[in-house]
């Protein structure tokens, strides 16, 4: 079954926006909480942080909030996709769209924490240390259900048999590979002190955060590029059958 | 038969281009943890020295054999899958999926004998490098056999073994892959001075 791919693809181009907008500017810009602080800031200066940039932290919390929300349009329309390679019941499809409910709900999780720390902030700096640490532990470790996303999707392509995958081979590997380079976040509660693997290491952070990115980017080309391609065919062909009847 | 004949002919390598794309990038992951290791040890070379001195080379040693003697029977699984080779192919992937086995066996020896020693991953960067980088090195063991188990009942009869010819090339390569990383992580924790 074919689903008509252009109200899907402006909807994904909206989410798409949304999400950059709200939550890369609310998180890296406006709330400053990325890129992450190193682990081993001492009390003190998380309680700093939190009275000195306490509005900025709500408002960027909040609208980074709003945009985790976006993200679910986006994955859930590649579900469509996934759902239009296979045979029988779509697995994979309602296994990916299932992960990304999970994605979203462990993105948004770790800012309500931080609202409630940045809520009172004239608390105990114990229990704002706790939650800035519960907060970044929720937010860094549990990439699982982005990963088993992707691996849903490379999946899928590889045993997309029709003579025009959804997406290149090749593009499935990728999604295989961040997949697994996306494991090492389950190391970051082992490192209280910076470091490669800690929550704002070069593994945990920089590879699990950008790599995803890079992907979800040319995804997204190659499937604009698709949609281009297959609405041409459909239009001559269209053309083609009108042709012998006028 | 004339579809997989015609894949041959037009590539030289096995397998197909997106597998040697996934190899290759996963290989850069190695080669940025071989890059850590070495900034590590030249910012820290007393630990790294002192840390070197308690690893054992020998269970190290023999796993580095165990993996080279699976690397071998799983060309010979990919040669009988070629071939159509039930039975070969059969118990050449059995052979594989037993090396791979006791490798982990072995590691989880290694990983006890430190452990109860007192070292851990927070211990110092020498163990947090060696715990992390030979662990995520297990963990694609892991994978490989989970790949591996996967393939055994293509061995059923000749004709599924024909259908699924490039998901175990694919198999093939990444356990090759797997098995050249352990040799430049052995060569590089355990034995470089």
């Amino acid at each position: 079954m074919i689903t008509d791919r252009t109200p899907l693809i402006i909807v994904a181009a909206i989410s798409m926006v949304m999400v950059m907008l709200l939550y890369v500017v609310g998180m890296f810009v406006i709330a400053g909480f990325l890129p992450p602080p190193p682990p081993e800031m001492s009390q003190a200066d998380v309680v700093a942080f939190y009275q000195n940039n306490h509005t900025s932290i709500i408002a960027g919390l909040t609208m980074a909030l709003v945009g985790t929300g976006f993200m679910l349009p986006l994955c859930i329309i590649g579900s469509v996709f996934l759902a239009e390679s296979e045979q029988g019941f779509p697995f994979f499809a309602v296994m990916q769209a299932l992960c990304a409910v999970v994605t979203v709900l462990f993105t948004a999780f770790p800012n309500f924490i931080w609202l409630a720390a940045a809520f009172r902030i004239d608390r105990s700096p114990e229990l704002i240390a706790l939650l800035h640490d519960l907060g970044w532990i929720m937010w860094a470790t549990p990439s699982w259900g982005f990963a088993f996303q992707l691996i849903c999707v490379g999946v899928c392509g590889l045993r997309d048999k029709r003579p025009q995958p959804f997406i290149p081979r090749w593009m499935s590997y990728l999604a295989l590979w961040v997949a697994i380079g996306m494991s090492y976040t389950a190391l970051v509660p082992f490192y209280t002190s910076s470091g490669p693997f800690a929550w704002n290491g070069l593994f945990s952070f920089w590879i699990a955060f950008f790599s995803p990115i890079f992907w979800i980017a040319l995804v997204t080309v190659m499937i604009i590029r698709n949609v281009a391609r297959s609405s041409s065919i459909t239009e001559s062909t269209m053309e083609s059958a009108k042709d012998p009847s006028s | 038969m004339n579809r997989c004949a015609e894949t041959k002919a037009a590539t030289p390598a096995p397998s197909e281009t997106g597998m040697w794309i996934f190899i290759l990038a996963d290989m850069c992951i190695f080669a940025l943890y071989f890059f850590v290791f070495a900034w590590d040890k030249s910012q820290h070379p007393e630990q790294f020295i002192q840390g070197q001195a308690t690893l054992n080379t020998t269970l190290g040693g023999a796993n580095m054999i165990i993996l080279l003697v699976s690397s071998f029977f799983m060309a010979t699984a990919v040669h009988a899958a070629r071939q159509l080779d039930v039975a070969r192919y059969r118990h050449s992937i059995r052979l594989t999926l037993l090396c791979g086995s006791a490798f982990l066996v072995i590691k989880g020896f290694e990983y006890s004998e430190k452990l109860n020693a007192g070292f851990h991953v927070a211990s110092n960067e020498f163990y947090r490098d060696y715990f992390t980088f030979t662990g995520l090195h297990a963990l694609h063991v892991i994978t490989g056999l989970c790949l591996l188990a996967y393939a055994l009942p293509f061995g059923a009869n000749g004709n599924l073994l024909h259908q699924r010819a490039r998901f175990i090339e694919n198999s093939g390569l990444y356990w090759h892959m797997v098995d050249l990383l352990w040799v430049v992580l052995f060569a590089l924790i355990y034995l470089v001075p």
